[in-house]
């Protein structure tokens, strides 16, 4: 999905969509429009958040919240949490259904079809055969109660448990239902363990367990226009966010108590859970999507072309970016600046080998001047977007649009891509790009795209740092257009150092961990929260830790629309 | 490691080795009996060589095929090259609101209606969604099929439309080509084991008892997920309307799998196919033993009765994880060491040879499909001569992501009403009109399908 080389100029003069216009600061939705207290212009709300007694404020507005799935990630954690006997290992090595891509954003599960009610049921079968005489329902004594009562406690406990809230009576007698048909009916006829173990089964395929569903049977809870999330669908929204998993008993008791009701309360929560290390998943599941590193694990290189590379490196990268961003973001500057400017980093053996560089005792290198520039040249980063034996400044330079500046390209108009030519390996991978340049329908969206990612070009397709390229020097120069300006720089420290004092990819960075935060897109009526946002990640010195506490506070957090269809007696 | 063979799949019975259909209709005393019309998808994409895939006329009139064609030179007869179909609801209008990337366009090829428009500011042809705005055909054949079936007074069908995958990126649109409706992919399964496992547990031969134990597992899913259906159902009810929705696809394939969970027998003349040691998929190097397991599985459940509907993408629409270690592909890869197809759909080699070579390998895979179906007999002839397929590649120009006069073998039997040996040169024929002929020759009648600006129904016979 790119444009390619080209031989010969004979291309269709009418592209389409220009690429300029297509290109937005900011983010193309929800992009700031009231300012001042009250209503906006177009009656949106100015408001950010909930009032301190956590209802929300008159003429409030918040975004939709539609149903999901617990995505893959958070089903494995989430099986590990609620069945701590659990083999390690074992969740992770489920066949689950893929999560899909969302430009821009973050991945997300999709819908259901019968092969994932098989996937669903492998799972859950595969989950109690696993855990053998620790499944729960073999861990029930009966002994001088009656059965049913017996079983209908246990049954009640664990589906809190796995719903995540108290099950409403009527979800209890189907399950008990169950219970009672598997116990008696002649094709079955199980004993008590071995029942009360399909009905864990049955529990783990049912869709209390399986979308993101606390409120359960009850109608919504109406709060001015809008729905407010109660207290045991918070304590989800900040486990799934903040621990990639389900509420630990702490957060339930607070919902137990209604103490998740208020933006303070909720906040408190949010601050405990940031300091636990489990919210090192949101961290780093935030760093390696934002940072599009999913296809890292299977960028092989060329031999010829980097022959000290070795698969293995791809690990020991993608380690060193987890590792990195993790240290930036719990310690003493937890910025984006510092994210993509800071000259030091963490590395194990295999890559300061690599790297060419001696780190103490702790992993940590300082790089000084030697024109790394935080994750932005790590070697995850230049060989997720690096081809296998050269760069690709266009990928390089197009995460920079998408995930710094949350700006779209539009792909090539069809019949506008021709044949590619064979590498020239005389030229440097900046004079072979010319024709991109010098072709109209080409350079529309190439010269943002390539001049941008031409600051990489000290950083080779494996991640190895260069001064020359076939025996030519590299030239990382190139420019940006930033706030309305165009910035020039000579690397890629200029080129961090640009992105870290714009404004406009601050706010993009805000809404990248909005969009995180809430599993979809910031819309226009989220509008007064993302300026909020915004302004206060700036005023409180960029630092992510408190923002995303800000964004628990914040009310796309706490409140939702009013879904169309939906049933609110 | 054990490689499958058709023979060690297909286990053999009676002298002639082959697996006897089981009979849906039964005929009145003294009748032939007919057989049911089956029709079967296949899928890949990067496009083509124009000049190596289609034929040409020789004087006697039989067809020439090119280098890629020529695996298929055994059954030369019953092909029919359309030429001058057109993706015309990819081409004209767009997809996205935007001009969309046509390596994602599997969500527009068995609907043949534009793409669902996507949260904003979803880039246009990007790897994010691509989801199908409507039901796919072989949805609409499989379920028509059962149907007729069930007004018949017969038992429908287990598999109304078997889907199956080889490879191809998990979880996104431009991977699935089967949709039961607006935004809802059907998951086709990629691993030939579970494959087996779905279609023959728990189904006896004969007059051979099924195991108990299995009997008993499959009656505890079935109450289990009489549960889950009750759970969706209970909490479905005060949800908004796409909240239902998606819920109600859940709930839809729960009783689907719930069908499938009743111990029938396949009837005395059918075997089901013998695994033999289980072998790993995973490496790219057992790809064409994938792709083998995969198209002997399908035959298998046709010729079991087990479903008349199978849809098989071979791939995805960018193929970016396809590479071909067992062919002797000339140039190397830019973005990875070996050529994935992708590089090779934009580069194509000297001569064209690197594609040339791997499209010439996909299409000895169709020709294994149209084997095995000759191999079935089916009264005086055999299951291929009941029998549709449709071979169609999602692009013809790979590097020019152009989807005008689609790369297309129709490829049917002597029953199917369809003249084959044939090119038959079209002009602008938007690909709808070619699925619409295709249902009518199952016996599913539509005076056109997908977009309604494409309607009408091209003349194969």
């Amino acid at each position: 999905m790119r444009c390619h080389f080209i031989k010969a100029l004979a291309l269709a003069a009418f592209l389409g969509v220009g690429c300029q216009g297509a290109i937005t600061g900011g983010g193309g939705v929800g992009n700031g429009s009231g300012s001042g207290a009250g209503n906006g212009p177009n009656g949106i709300s100015t408001v950010p958040m909930a009032n301190s007694n956590g209802k929300a404020p008159a003429g409030a507005t918040a975004g939709p919240n539609a149903i999901r799935r617990l995505s893959r990630t958070e089903l494995v954690n989430t099986l590990n949490d609620l069945f701590p006997d659990l083999p390690a290992g074992f969740s992770a090595s489920l066949n689950l259904p893929a999560d899909n891509d969302v430009a821009l954003a973050f991945a997300l599960p999709g819908t259901v079809s019968d092969l994932e009610v098989q996937r669903f049921q492998d799972m859950a079968e595969g989950t109690i055969a696993a855990l053998g005489a620790k499944q729960p329902g073999a861990q029930v004594s009966c002994a001088g109660m009656d059965e049913t009562t017996c079983a209908r406690g246990f049954v009640s406990s664990f589906a809190k448990r796995a719903f995540r809230r108290p099950p409403d009576p009527s979800e209890v007698d189907d399950l008990m239902a169950l219970f009672a048909k598997l116990r008696t009916d002649p094709g079955t006829s199980y004993g008590v363990p071995d029942a009360l173990g399909v009905v864990v089964g049955a529990i783990l395929q049912s869709p209390g367990f399986l979308y993101r569903w606390e409120r359960g049977l009850a109608p919504p809870q109406l709060d001015g226009g809008l729905v407010k999330f109660d207290n045991y669908e918070m304590a989800s929204r900040l486990s799934y966010f903040l621990w990639k998993s389900m509420p630990d008993a702490t957060l339930m008791a607070a919902a137990d108590a209604n103490h998740l009701t208020t933006p303070d309360q909720i906040a408190a929560q949010a601050q405990r859970m940031l300091a636990d290390p489990r919210a090192d998943r949101a961290l780093s599941d935030f760093v390696t999507q934002w940072l599009e590193l999913g296809p890292l694990a299977t960028s092989l290189k060329d031999a010829t072309a980097y022959p000290t590379f070795t698969p293995e490196l791809l690990d020991s990268m993608r380690a060193e970016t987890v590792a990195f961003s993790r240290d930036v973001l719990r310690g003493t500057t937890p910025s984006f600046a510092n994210l993509i400017t800071a000259k030091y980093s963490l590395v194990d053996q295999k890559l300061a080998t690599y790297y060419g560089v001696t780190p103490d005792a702790s992993g940590r290198v300082d790089f000084g001047n030697n024109g790394r520039s935080g994750v932005l040249t790590q070697g995850a980063l230049m060989a997720v977007k690096g081809n296998s034996y050269r760069t690709s400044p266009v990928r390089r330079g197009k995460l920079v649009l998408n995930r710094m500046l949350c700006s779209i390209i539009p792909p090539p108009p069809p019949n506008a891509v021709p044949d590619l030519q064979s590498p020239d390996p005389t030229k440097t991978m900046r004079q072979q790009m010319a024709d991109h340049r010098n072709n109209a329908a080409c350079a529309a969206c190439h010269d943002v795209m390539d001049n941008i990612g031409y600051a990489f070009e000290h950083f080779d397709g494996a991640g190895k740092y260069r001064t020359q390229e076939t025996g030519l020097p590299v030239d990382a120069s190139g420019t940006i257009a930033l706030d309305g300006a165009t910035v020039a720089f000579n690397d890629a420290v200029g080129l961090g150092a640009a992105l870290a004092a714009s404004p406009q990819a601050q706010g993009c960075f805000t809404e990248q961990w909005l969009r995180y935060s809430l599993g979809r897109f910031e819309q226009p009526a989220d509008a007064a929260a993302t300026e909020h946002l915004k302004t206060f990640y700036s005023q409180s010195g960029f630092s992510t830790p408190n923002l995303i506490v800000e964004i628990t506070r914040s009310l796309p957090f706490s409140h939702r629309a009013i879904a169309a269809g939906e049933g609110t007696q | 490691m054990t490689r499958f063979s058709r023979r060690s799949l297909l286990k053999a019975t009676g002298a002639s080795g082959l697996l006897l259909p089981l009979l849906n209709e039964v005929p009145a005393l003294g009748q032939t009996p007919a057989f049911p019309k089956r029709i079967v998808f296949i899928v890949v994409g990067n496009g083509t060589i124009e000049d190596a895939f289609w034929p040409t006329v020789a004087a006697d009139g039989s067809l020439t095929l090119g280098a890629i064609g020529s695996p298929l030179e055994a059954h030369k007869s019953k092909l029919l090259y359309p030429r001058g179909i057109d993706m015309r609801v990819w081409a004209e209008g767009n997809p996205f609101g935007g001009n969309g990337d046509a390596h994602h366009n599997f969500g527009a090829i068995l609907t043949a209606t534009k793409l669902a428009t996507g949260d904003p500011p979803h880039d246009p042809g990007g790897p994010g969604l691509a989801l199908a705005s409507s039901i796919s055909i072989d949805q609409v054949i499989g379920q028509k099929f059962n149907t007729d079936l069930m007004a018949k007074g017969q038992a429908p069908l287990p598999f109304p439309v078997l889907s199956v995958r080889a490879w191809g990126r998990d979880g996104t649109g431009y991977a699935t080509l089967s949709w039961t409706g607006n935004k809802a992919p059907v998951g086709a399964e990629s691993d030939p084991h579970k494959l087996f496992t779905s279609l023959f547990a728990g189904r006896s031969v004969g007059n051979a008892g099924p195991d108990p134990a299995l009997v008993k597992l499959q009656k505890t899913r079935q109450s289990v997920l009489d549960y889950v259906g009750t759970a969706l159902t209970r909490q479905t009810q005060r949800l908004g309307s796409d909240d239902r929705q998606k819920i109600q696809l859940h709930l839809d394939s729960v009783r689907a799998i719930e069908k499938q969970l009743v111990v029938t027998p396949l009837g005395s003349s059918c075997a089901p196919p013998t695994i033999g040691t289980a072998v790993d998929f995973t490496p790219i190097a057992n790809f064409p033993a994938l792709v083998d397991a995969e198209i002997d599985l399908m035959t298998a459940a046709l010729a079991c009765g087990l479903t008349r509907v199978a849809t098989y993408a071979i791939g995805d629409g960018e193929d970016y994880n396809i590479y071909f270690p067992w062919l002797n592909i000339s140039q190397k890869g830019i973005e990875f060491p070996t050529r994935h197809k992708h590089d090779i759909a934009h580069r194509p080699g000297v001569n064209n040879m690197d594609k040339i070579t791997t499209e010439n390998w996909f299409h000895s895979k169709v020709a294994r499909l149209l084997d095995n179906l000759a191999a079935v007999p089916e009264g005086t002839g055999t299951m291929l001569d009941n029998t549709v397929v449709l071979f169609l590649n999602s692009l013809n120009s790979g590097f020019g992501h152009t989807v005008l006069k689609m790369p297309i073998i129709v490829a049917a039997g002597a029953n199917m009403g369809i003249k084959t040996g044939r090119l038959l040169d079209l002009t602008a024929e938007a690909h709808n009109k070619l699925l619409a002929a295709l249902a009518n020759a199952v016996g599913v009648p539509m005076d056109g399908w997908g977009d309604a600006r494409f309607t009408g129904v091209t003349n194969l016979a």
